[in-house]
């Protein structure tokens, strides 16, 4: 480094006599030294600190009454303030590349961030949760403090590549000062803002250590009330309970019967049998007394419950050891059923073996939902939290499942129209429409998660993502799309069907 | 301030730095920079040119730290022709002002 520089000064210096070269020589020879030794810096800091060779030489041949026009003519030309045209095309590439990935990139992250907080702090007020399980809602808050951190850090990361952005750009145009200019971007970032507030930096690690603590208690005493986050419901033998209500008497019309529930907390089950009635098997608790009534007028049975409400304190600690009531219902194999409607919260649904039904609306806001070997008209879905699995659903119109957070698993569906929506979780359709594949429509939108499909046999499908792969695979390449519409944000596309 | 002119105040800060006590060569460029914000490599023609014109010597001095130092030293002729120079430039300095006023 020295070396070099030294030489290439000492080139530079040719036009004067020996004496005076060398005299130059030795002060930045000193210069070096003393550099090295007095201020401990390394070669190249001292040759970063220095003029240029050539702009020393022009100096000091100046000051001699030297001609040095030479040396300025190849000087000017690539330095100074002339314009540099292959700097100007990088920045071209890269404003290009900006706008075509980085942005859209980051709004989709942004995007995504958002809806799963918005989702979590729905949750959180959610009525049903403050009820039931406030012992949860912890996990719930605890996540959604360290979500709303980490769009607040993200913040800061955008906005630092922004301050990268701009850096490069004023380069281009030979800015004399941009770090005014920048030094005011530092300011729009939180962690600059923390850095001068040192009381404000100290709460928020406070509060991600209660978020933490949070989740980590949350998850414990939820593990040991619930029994972790299992959803393996099916086929699970009918025990004794304590109260079951025969209704045979009073349901006068068993043909075209709607049955509707809307109770809180509970695990909902509905069985098919050789009985020649409708039973409810009903295991209470005795905060939520379940009210059953059959309405003549519109052929209706009515499963309802009451809540006693009590303070998210008390909640807080009674309801941890505490069973889900349950409700199971017995329904004659043979019984035309017009329409099941459940609306929950905190519940976990099973219905499996109905064969003849019209339509099933669901509406549940925290707990699993499965639904196996049914045959109807409509299914509706409707949830917040929670893991759906369909299995053998043969529907005659439309399926739409939507779900906050959680994942949606169906395999041998086939329907007419398919919709299924998520936000947080990943959506999984495996053996649609397989025999007769003549699905006409297949929409699935989801915001943080992975699609993926696998033998899925409808003629037009449109597949939307922001955060997340989608990925498409089916057996039968014979079988030609129509449209196949796949787009994702943040991910990647891995589409191996045919399409006209 | 046109080159020519910061030049030949260069002359009389450099010899106004080495009246009060003698200096090397980079501590003088960077007491002069702090004010006047002037490029390293014309400082060194400068001292040398007034070392050939005898307004200053230099001698070698040992430091504890590292190697020896080139000190320069202001010498009998430098302070007169310092006092010269001051002059002139006080007067310089009075005829722009009254120009200004």
């Amino acid at each position: 480094m020295k070396r070099k520089f030294l030489s290439e000064l000492e080139r530079y210096l040719a036009p004067l006599s020996t004496e005076e070269r060398n005299e130059i020589l030795r002060f930045y020879e000193e210069r070096f030294q003393s550099g090295k030794i007095y201020e401990n810096k390394s070669e190249s800091e001292i040759v970063d600190e220095l003029e240029t060779p050539k702009q020393i030489a022009i100096n000091v041949l100046e000051e001699y009454g030297h001609d040095t026009t030479n040396l300025e003519k190849d000087r000017q030309i690539p330095q100074d303030n002339s314009f540099n045209w292959g700097r100007l095309i990088w920045v071209l590439i890269l404003d290009f590349f900006i706008v075509v990935a980085l942005v859209p990139a980051l709004i989709g992250i942004f995007i995504g961030l958002i809806a799963g907080w918005g989702g979590l702090i729905y949750v959180i007020f959610t009525p049903g949760l403050h009820n039931v399980a406030p012992i949860i809602n912890l996990v719930f808050i605890g996540i959604a403090i360290l979500g709303l951190f980490l769009l607040l850090w993200l913040y800061d990361v955008i906005i630092s590549i922004f301050i990268w952005i701009i850096r490069a750009h004023l380069k281009i145009f030979n800015h004399k000062d941009p770090s005014k200019i920048l030094k005011s971007m530092y300011h729009l970032k939180i962690s600059t803002y923390l850095k001068h507030h040192s009381s404000l930096k100290r709460s928020k690690s406070i509060i991600t250590a209660l978020a933490l603590l949070a989740i980590f208690i949350g998850g414990i005493v939820g593990f040991v009330r619930y029994g972790g986050i299992n959803s393996a419901q099916f086929n699970q033998p009918l025990e004794t309970y304590e109260t079951s209500f025969d209704m045979s008497d009073e349901i006068a019309q068993t043909e075209n019967l709607t049955i509707n529930i809307d109770i809180y907390s509970s695990d909902i089950n509905f069985i098919v049998s050789d009985t020649e009635e409708i039973v409810v098997y009903v295991k209470e608790s005795e905060d939520m007394p379940l009210e059953i009534e059959y309405n003549d007028a519109d052929n209706n049975l009515n499963i309802t419950s009451e809540i006693n409400r009590t303070t998210f304190l008390i909640n807080l600690f009674t309801q941890i050891f505490q069973e889900n009531p349950e409700l199971t219902i017995e329904i004659p194999n043979d019984l035309n059923l017009q329409e099941i409607s459940v609306k929950s919260r905190n519940s976990k649904l099973n219905i499996q073996d109905i064969e003849v039904i019209n339509d099933l609306n669901i509406d549940i806001t925290n707990g699993d939902i499965n639904l196996s070997n049914i045959t109807l008209d409509n299914l509706l879905t409707e949830s917040t939290n929670g893991r759906i699995t369909l299995v053998d659903i043969e529907i005659s119109e439309i399926i739409d499942v939507s779900l906050t957070n959680g994942s949606i698993n169906a395999r041998r569906l086939s329907a007419t129209n398919y919709y299924f929506e998520n936000v947080n979780g990943d959506i999984n359709l495996r053996d649609i429409d397989t025999t007769e594949k003549d699905g006409e429509t297949l929409e699935v939108e989801l915001t943080n998660g992975d699609i993926n499909l696998e033998n899925v046999y409808v003629k037009e499908v449109t597949l939307n993502n922001v955060n997340g792969d989608i990925e498409f695979n089916n057996n039968d390449l014979t079988f030609i799309f129509d449209d196949v519409d796949a787009n994702t944000t943040n991910g990647d596309e891995d589409i191996n069907v045919p399409q006209y | 301030m046109s080159i020519q002119l910061k030049k030949g105040i260069l002359d009389l800060c450099v010899l106004s730095k080495l009246s009060l006590n003698d200096s090397y060569g980079y501590d003088i460029y960077q007491t002069i920079n702090n004010v006047l914000g002037i490029s390293e490599s014309t400082i060194y023609p400068i001292l040398r040119k007034m070392v050939k014109e005898g307004y200053l010597t230099t001698y070698l001095q040992e430091s504890p730290e590292g190697p020896a130092r080139k000190y320069f030293k202001i010498t009998r002729l430098g302070k007169k022709h310092l006092e010269n120079l001051k002059d002139n430039w006080i007067t310089f300095v009075k005829d722009v002002n009254s120009l200004l006023r």
